[in-house]
């Protein structure tokens, strides 16, 4: 186990060309021991250079590793101690299910009664205790995937476990469970894991703190709920969240921000934001009906109402804006234009598309 | 048709596969550049007439299926799990989109036929919804009625989700008998039931947090969307309960929950629909 960090890491697939383009620009951060991550962001965002160059598979172009202080930035893949799960389950095909766990071991020269309470152990826990003895050729997809997890965690010295898509092969009924398993076993190993993953759901029901990538930049990292209610820039506020977050451009009046017609107050003074570039959101969540104009309440009329369910959706119009609005399946609508209050200290505020703090 | 798998001919670009099936009716040249270039302001593919099919994503290369379909003008209409290979943020914009096009492109003797899995879609589309189990029709109505009257515990599960929350327990000296701990008046909708053994229904939206409940242990919280779905367990009973908003839990934490009575069903011994907390037809 080890605290991994990155310290102004950066790479660019061609350096040779005038101006190159980064597939991962430069950052720093800090990954604590024990904790579980998740790289979230859509294809081609970087996630996956990020996930190499923690293995040593890519050197990056700029900016050192550490493991436990220790400069690994040269250091080959094989003597970092990193374990790997990816998309497709890799295992051995023509050794048992008790040798493909105990391989890892085997190579590091532990001795037959080591290997064996360590196997039995993590079998376990991976509930594969009953196939040890089975050919690991024979398995379904997501066992062979716990048997790749599994591998990883015989190994003590292991300073991470890096899951690529390790869910993708796997039954939706079953991802549950093994979701499940990921967090039992670093809830017991303390083993850092960390999860690579362009699925929202995936990442916000795993980690406990993501990192958003979009076009090989991190724009966030924090806790699900903390994306969820400040996002720290609007491509979090569309990315985290159904639906996404309602924002509008808007400007400043008198410690007021102006939004077409409406004015709102926001628990924040405003004297000091001079930029042209303003915008302000609110979750539909958090938004409340009201029959009787109330502090931070627009009139509205109500353009479509959807019920899915298990909650209904208002689209509301005012002025030229359209605003979401999530409400209960037995609340009722007094009015087709009802007052929404938009409680201020749930207003986020963007300048130049960051949120203001 | 429009399928799961994004299908349009490879070697056309956008403008000629979504031409396609009107120069096969020979339509005249000035009426089909018409037809298609309407078709391709609905689905928000202007300016990508001339692209090949491989230089779209996926979202793009289903709007083309889709705008192909609509230039057909066909009294049927079938799209088969149009969303299901896309990403999901990706799938909740077009989910809203697809509804606008093709509700508003319906003309009034054509028919939209949309298979889902996902209640979500069929909720939206606010139809009527015909529910299929193993090659059989377990119901068939509006997407409200089928919602709120399920008329088994299998439509419960198909149309919901997470799907309807089905607890086993019993009726006794007027109480709702779970388990030794979890016990309740029976809710008034209830009428005049017997003694017995019964299969309740609860949506996980209609349960709530609250201090005053029954005592849970949190097996894992997982959020989708907007959403936190906590899976719960006491002794035997699992429950599945939903927040509206995204929440942080740790496992095995214990919850106090509740239970909105006034949203309980009651199923009989086979599964049949006894008691809804809607008005049944």
């Amino acid at each position: 186990m080890a605290k991994i960090e990155f310290i102004n890491v950066g790479h660019s697939y061609d350096l040779s060309a005038k101006n190159p383009v980064y597939a991962l620009e430069p950052f720093s951060l800090s990954w604590g021991n024990g904790g579980r991550y998740a790289l979230l962001g859509p294809s081609g965002c970087g996630k996956t250079t990020m996930l190499n160059i923690m293995s040593g598979l890519v050197t990056p172009s700029e900016g050192n590793v550490f493991f436990n202080d220790q400069n690994i930035t040269s250091v080959k893949t094989e003597q970092r101690n990193i374990a790997q799960v990816f998309q497709f389950p890799v295992i051995y095909n023509t050794m048992s299910v008790y040798d493909n766990l105990a391989f890892p071991l085997k190579c590091r020269n532990y001795n037959e009664s080591q290997i064996r309470t360590k196997v039995n152990e993590v079998a376990e826990i991976l509930n594969l205790s009953s196939f040890l003895d089975m050919w690991a050729k024979g398995l379904t997809a997501d066992q062979k995937q716990l048997i790749s997890l599994g591998r990883g965690l015989v190994r003590e010295d292991v300073a991470a476990i890096l899951m690529d898509e390790p869910l993708t092969v796997i039954d939706p009924d079953l991802k549950f469970k093994l979701r499940r398993k990921l967090k039992e076993i670093n809830s017991k190993y303390k083993t850092t894991l960390i999860y690579v993953t362009h699925d929202q759901n995936e990442a916000m029901t795993f980690a406990e703190n993501i990192i958003v990538m979009d076009s090989g930049k991190i724009v966030q990292s924090g806790a699900p709920q903390e994306l969820f209610e400040r996002p720290s820039t609007s491509f979090v506020a569309y990315f985290i969240g159904t639906p996404a977050m309602n924002i509008y451009r808007c400007s400043i009046d008198n410690n007021e921000l102006v939004l077409g017609r409406c004015k709102l107050k926001i628990d924040k003074n405003l004297d000091q934001i001079k930029s042209e570039q303003l915008k302000v959101g609110i979750r539909s969540e958090f938004i409340e009906l009201s029959d009787k104009p109330q502090e931070n309440s627009i009139l509205v009329k109500i353009k479509t109402n959807e019920d899915f369910g298990n909650y209904i959706l208002l689209t509301c119009e005012f002025d030229d804006f359209e605003i979401k609005v999530k409400i209960k399946r037995d609340q009722s609508i007094s009015s087709e234009t009802p007052y929404l209050i938009l409680p201020k200290s749930r207003l986020c505020l963007y300048e130049n598309e960051k949120l203001i703090n | 048709m429009v399928y799961q798998q994004f299908i349009n001919y490879p070697h056309l670009n956008v403008f000629d596969n979504i031409a396609f099936p009107l120069k096969q009716r020979k339509m005249k040249t000035s009426d089909i550049e018409n037809e298609v270039s309407v078709a391709i302001h609905k689905v928000g593919l202007l300016g990508f007439e001339k692209r090949k099919i491989q230089e779209l994503s996926g979202g793009q290369q289903q709007r083309v299926a889709l705008a192909r379909s609509l230039v057909k003008k066909a009294k049927i209409l079938l799209l088969d799990e149009p969303l299901v290979n896309l990403d999901y943020k990706l799938r909740e914009d077009l989910r809203n989109e697809f509804k606008n096009i093709i509700t508003s492109d319906l003309s009034a003797n054509s028919i939209l036929l949309y298979a889902s899995t996902d209640p979500l879609e069929a909720m939206q589309l606010n139809g009527d919804i015909i529910v299929l189990d193993e090659g059989k029709i377990l119901q068939n109505g509006t997407a409200k009625d089928v919602f709120e009257n399920p008329t088994n515990i299998k439509v419960s599960e198909i149309t919901n989700d997470p799907a309807m929350n089905i607890l086993k327990g019993s009726i006794d000296s007027n109480k709702i008998i779970l388990n030794e701990n979890v016990q309740f008046k029976i809710p008034k909708h209830v009428k005049n039931i017997q003694a017995g053994t019964y299969h309740f229904g609860i949506r996980a939206s209609d349960m709530i947090l609250d201090d005053k409940g029954f005592d849970f242990n949190i097996d894992i919280a997982e959020i989708s969307g907007s959403e936190t779905f906590l899976h719960l367990h006491q002794n035997v009973l699992n429950i599945v309960l939903l927040i509206e908003e995204v929440r942080n839990f740790n496992e095995n934490d214990k919850v106090k929950i509740n239970f909105n009575l006034e949203k309980l069903y009651v199923f009989d011994g086979k599964g049949d629909l006894l008691f809804s907390p809607f008005k049944m037809n």
